[in-house]
Order: structure tokens, then C-alpha cells, then sequence
């Protein structure tokens, strides 16, 4: 039985969308959940009616899935199948809100790339934009079934500049053993999210400060975040595939006014990519933008990378 | 639109049911999500039609919703809507696992209450089975939107019967000291699910073994039951309607040999009751049976009561 209601959290996700784009997202889309470490992770597919590649997404951190239709129904309207998995603990899955680790991340990567390739088989395409990017490429890098990835932050947790705006590095580092040991203490210990990163630093389009206060009010975005978290993100942990190592095809579309992942440790991890290779520049450009415009020029560079890598939507 | 696999696509539930079972869950429902606070809630839908009768529920604190189909269908097939929505940290559901207290459980019920009435147009009613079924009169007694009640185990938070298997009163009260003291130390602090409730009283049929076993192997099923959760549960909180007060009518089904909620305690707030109400004994049962039977026999119960207050599905 159908329901266009399936998978959406009430209306509130409406707001941020063009009519057009909102019946876009009711005909097209369905939604499951698979398990991932015990908790169930929402899924949203948009599904070809014919053997098509398929390209999978997570989700950023601060918001989710139903606030990042613009970046999947492009691969959509180009003939991909989409599978976009929302993290543990974020948007629609479940888990403790603002709760769960980059090791949790990459698990529910290895198992939304299991559950893609089951259903749909191969080619299949990752892509992602910050954190999902990022977890993306170590979970994404060299496996036989993915066969390129298009990421826009690239960068070894721990490694200095990846978490810009906390201070020099010595000082991230200090930071970073304070809340190891605080999260041993007392893991669950919250701070509202809006001040784990400026959220105008993400978003930083022209009217994107609108984009932002609708986030800022929608339950289901990062309303908390737990130390856990945030310590897991300024922790080491190097790829398991080194980016010199790496044989996948990357595409890294760097934004060269980047406040949260700067150019200079994008394009300088870019430079260490041992396989295929293309470096995006997008100039004068923040983080992210909120616009319908960028996101469909975003796409449009990672659709043309998957499709000189086999996809044929 | 919901991808034909009941809104689950790892597959163990299947081994719940039969194969007509598991091709009758599929072609009746859908799922869908609303919000509580800021916590993602699991919803499955049964319809039959805007206006036919709508009976919400949710579930107990060990099979989640996707798990008690059996209760589900037979009101679908006696041509009600079904709401049936997971716990926050339960099943389907988002938050902390095992982990959000009492008061959230409550704030869902009336998200879902609410949710439903925007959906349908006929009458609504409520059921419960254990603390979904305490926190539904918490929650239902006097709604405006609800005409009637079905109730497992009433009892009012703070009474230690109402958390009887932890052993008698006084090591209730000291456990209660202790449990509140650990979460504000550390609110991520649990025990194993196993030691924290006998499984046993839930698959308590002859027959409920294998049930049992794939429970024990549901990967969503509950693994560790969070100091926050229970010491919720063992606190007091008076409900907002006094019982006595109670102009809702209210039906109770009561196990009679329940290992986790006496028997004399369901009476007990039973008697209480100031409106229309029924009791109903289930003789010689621990607090729930796992079979088909059971389930369908319960389910008899609750339509009959629901139907003596208003619900007109076609079929009758």
C-alpha cells in the first residue's frame, strides 16, 4: 500500500521547498530502514522503473535527508537510482540525538552500501559533502563495488586545520584529549549544537540566513550534540585505505572560500590521491549553499564524474 | 511511499509469521514518521477509511511494533484504522536506546493522539498493554479526542507493584535511591535487558520457545535497559486525572498469574476507576502469550469494548 505521507516527519520539511519540488518528493521517493549496530537507520530511495546506476549518500550533521532533497533529485532526473541514509542519531534514524561516533558513521556506511548493492546491484557511486563525504571516502575507498566517489571535504580525522575555527593546533589537540576524557566520564554531556560549528560558516549563500533560522526550528536537525561526538570527530583515525593507496576514482569538489574545511587541506589531501583524480574548484564559494542553483551545479559536476566512470543513467 | 517491504528491509521479522501473514502485513500497511520533542517516532498505518473507527497503540518494552502484528490485524480486519507507533528508543523509533523516561513516552501519546485525529475524522480510541498502557491512561483518561480506553496494567507511578518483579517494596525504594542517584552521575548507565525483566513473563506459552529465541536474535531488539528509563519508572508521578475522576471509560484486562504485574494490583486500580468500566480476567496467564490465539482473543476483547462505545466499523 502507498501513502505519500511515508517517511516524512510531519510538514515541517516543506518549508524549505518549492511546490514542485515537494510533489517531486512525494511521487518519487520511498522510504525503509535497514539496522545498523542495533539501530534503525531511515533510508529514502528514489528508484528507476529500469536497471539503472545507483549513487549513495549519507547525511550532514546538522541537518538530514528530507532537508537535502536538492542534493539527490538531480542524480534522480539523470537516471540514477538514489539511496540516502540518514546517520545514527540524526534526522529520521534512531540512536541518541547528537550522540553517536564516526565509527558509528562508518558502519552505517558499510551497511547502506550492503543494502544498495543488494537491491540494485552495480555501478554504484558515493558521494557526500561534509562528514558523510569524508566517512564516504574511508568507508568507499578501493571496495570492488564502488566505482567512483565525489566528496567535498577530504581530510584524516585528527589531522591539523580538519576541524578549523577551534584554534591552532596544539590547542585542538589539548581540546581534543580534554573531551576524550570527559566523554569517559560522562559520554552523554550535551551542548546545544548551534555551538559545535557556526552554522553560518555551513551556510553561507546569499539568503541562506533564512535557510538557517528554519533549521535552527526544525526538531528533527542538530537541536544537541553529546561530547561523544564531538570527540569522535577531533580523535585520530587514519583511512584504512591512505589517500596514496587509494585506486577508486575521487572527485573532490572543493569550495575555496571555506570556513569549516579550508581549501588548503582539501586540495592538499587531493594532492595525495594515488588513483583517477579531479579537483573542482568552486570559486568564491562558502561551505555550502542552501540555493536550488548551487546544489544543481554541485550535482551536475559529480553526475558528469560518475558518468565518465561508467554510470549510464 | 513505503518500498514494499513493510518499512523494514533487514528481513528477521518475517520469522514472527507466516508467509500469509508476512504477504498480509505488506499489502495493509504503511509507515510513516511524526515528531515528539525532537525524537523521529515510527508510525504504521492500517487504514480502511478517514472515517472508519481509529484504535492507537503502541507496544511493551520488548517486542516493538513491527513484532505484534497479531495484535494489530485482527482490528484491521474488523474494519478499524490502526495506529500503531514505536516508543522513543524503541523498535522503529529514534532516540537513545532503552533510554528516554516516562515523561516522553507520555509527550509521544500525545503527538500520536494528535496525529491521528488530523488524519481521521471517525471515532479514535486508545490501547495499552504494560507501560504503554499505564502512561496511555496518563495520557488518555478525560482526551477530548478519545471515547474509551483498553488497558493491560494500571497502575500509578511511584506504587511499587508497578515495577513488582524488581522484588518487594522496600528494596523497590532503595533501588530507586540508587537508580537516581547513578543517572545523574552517568545518565548512559544500564543493565542487560535480560536481568532487568523476565522475558519469560512476555513468551509465556507452551508454544512461545521458538518466538522466545527469535526475539533473542532481532537485531533491533532491546539489548540494555538505561538507569534513566528505570528510574523513571520507579519515581512518582501522579496521574492527571486521579482515578477516581475518571469520566473516560476504561476497560482492564488482567493477567491473573502476571509475574510482572499483579493481579491484585490491576484490581485493585481497577476499583478505583470512577466511570463507565469492565474488567476482564485472563485466567491462569502469566502477563502475555507469544501465539496467534492470543493475540486474536485479546484483540476480541478490546473490539467488543471499543464497539460498545461508538465504533461502528462496516462489518458490524
Amino acid at each position: 500500500m502507498t501513502d505519500t505521507l511515508d517517511g516524512t516527519p510531519q510538514d515541517y520539511w516543506k518549508r524549505y521547498y518549492a511546490p514542485d519540488e515537494i510533489a517531486e518528493v512525494e511521487s518519487s521517493t520511498q522510504t525503509t530502514m535497514i539496522v545498523s549496530g542495533g539501530l534503525p537507520i531511515h533510508v529514502r530511495l528514489w528508484v528507476q522503473s529500469k536497471s539503472a546506476p545507483t549513487v549513495v549518500l549519507g547525511s550532514s550533521i546538522l541537518s538530514y535527508g528530507l532537508h537535502l532533497i536538492r542534493v539527490q533529485a538531480p542524480f534522480y532526473r539523470a537516471g540514477f537510482n538514489v539511496v540516502q541514509f540518514d546517520f545514527p542519531g540524526l534526522g529520521q534514524s534512531g540512536g541518541p540525538r547528537g550522540g553517536c561516533t564516526v565509527r558509528d558513521f562508518l558502519r552505517c556506511w558499510r551497511d547502506a552500501l550492503a543494502f544498495a548493492h543488494l537491491q540494485f546491484g552495480d555501478p554504484m557511486y558515493v558521494m557526500g559533502v561534509g562528514e558523510d563525504g569524508v566517512t564516504g571516502y574511508y568507508v568507499g575507498a578501493n571496495k570492488p563495488h564502488v566505482r567512483a566517489i565525489s566528496v567535498h571535504n577530504l581530510f584524516e580525522y585528527g589531522e591539523p586545520d580538519a576541524v578549523q575555527g577551534q584554534g591552532p593546533y596544539w590547542m585542538v589537540r589539548a581540546k581534543a584529549a580534554a573531551l576524550r576524557l570527559a566523554a569517559l566520564v560522562r559520554p552523554t554531556t550535551e551542548m546545544p549544537g548551534s555551538q559545535a560549528v557556526p552554522w553560518e560558516w555551513i551556510f553561507g549563500g546569499p539568503g541562506d540566513d533564512e535557510g538557517i533560522r528554519l533549521l535552527h526550528g526544525d526538531p528533527l536537525s542538530l537541536q544537541t550534540i553529546q561530547i561523544r561526538m564531538v570527540s569522535s570527530i577531533l580523535e585520530k583515525l587514519a583511512p584504512p585505505t591512505p589517500f596514496e593507496q587509494c585506486r577508486t576514482p575521487v572527485q573532490v569538489i572543493a569550495s575555496n572560500r571555506n570556513q569549516v574545511c579550508p581549501y588548503t587541506l582539501v586540495t592538499r589531501n587531493y594532492q595525495r590521491l594515488g588513483g583517477p583524480k579531479e579537483l573542482i574548484t568552486l570559486d568564491g564559494r562558502p561551505q555550502w549553499e542552501l540555493n536550488r542553483e548551487f546544489h544543481e551545479l554541485y550535482c551536475a559536476h559529480v553526475i558528469r564524474w560518475f558518468e565518465a566512470h561508467g554510470a549510464r543513467g | 511511499m513505503a518500498f514494499g517491504d513493510a518499512g523494514l528491509a533487514h528481513q528477521h521479522w518475517k520469522t514472527f509469521y507466516t508467509p500469509e501473514e508476512v504477504a498480509e502485513i505488506i499489502a495493509a500497511t504503511s509507515s510513516t514518521m511524526i515528531v515528539a520533542g525532537t525524537y523521529p517516532i515510527h508510525v504504521r498505518l492500517y487504514v480502511r477509511s478517514p472515517a472508519a473507527p481509529t484504535v492507537i497503540m503502541s507496544h511493551p518494552m520488548l517486542p516493538y511494533g513491527l513484532l505484534l502484528a497479531r495484535l494489530q490485524l485482527p482490528f484491521y480486519r474488523a474494519g478499524f484504522n490502526v495506529v500503531q507507533w514505536d516508543l522513543p528508543g524503541w523498535g522503529q523509533s529514534g532516540g537513545p536506546r532503552a533510554n528516554c523516561p516516562i515523561p516522553d513516552f507520555i509527550r509521544t501519546w500525545h503527538a500520536a493522539i494528535a496525529f491521528t485525529r488530523a488524519r481521521f475524522t471517525g471515532p479514535l480510541y486508545a490501547m495499552g498493554l504494560a507501560e504503554d498502557s499505564v502512561t496511555c491512561y496518563y495520557a488518555g483518561a478525560h482526551h477530548p479526542d478519545l471515547q474509551a480506553l483498553s488497558l493491560h496494567t494500571l497502575h500509578e507511578y511511584g506504587d511499587p507493584d508497578g515495577v513488582h518483579w524488581q522484588g518487594p517494596p522496600w528494596l523497590v525504594r532503595a533501588k530507586a535511591i540508587g537508580v537516581g542517584l547513578g543517572t545523574r552521575v552517568r545518565p548512559d548507565l544500564a543493565i542487560q535487558a535480560e536481568e532487568a525483566l523476565p522475558w519469560r513473563a512476555i513468551f509465556s506459552g507452551p508454544d512461545d520457545g521458538p518466538l522466545l529465541r527469535a526475539f533473542e536474535g532481532d537485531p533491533l531488539r532491546v539489548r540494555r535497559f538505561h538507569f534513566r528509563l528505570a528510574g523513571s519508572m520507579m519515581g512518582k508521578m501522579k496521574p492527571p486525572v486521579p482515578f477516581e475522576q475518571c469520566r473516560t471509560p476504561v476497560q482492564v484486562i488482567a493477567s491473573e498469574r502476571s509475574s510482572l504485574w499483579p493481579y491484585a494490583m490491576n484490581v485493585r486500580y481497577f476499583n478505583r476507576l470512577g466511570g463507565p468500566k469492565e474488567l476482564v480476567t485472563l485466567e491462569n496467564t502469566d502477563q502475555w502469550v507469544y501465539t496467534r490465539e492470543f493475540h486474536e482473543m485479546y484483540a476480541q476483547h478490546v473490539i467488543r469494548w471499543f464497539a460498545a462505545h461508538g465504533a461502528a466499523t462496516e462489518g458490524q
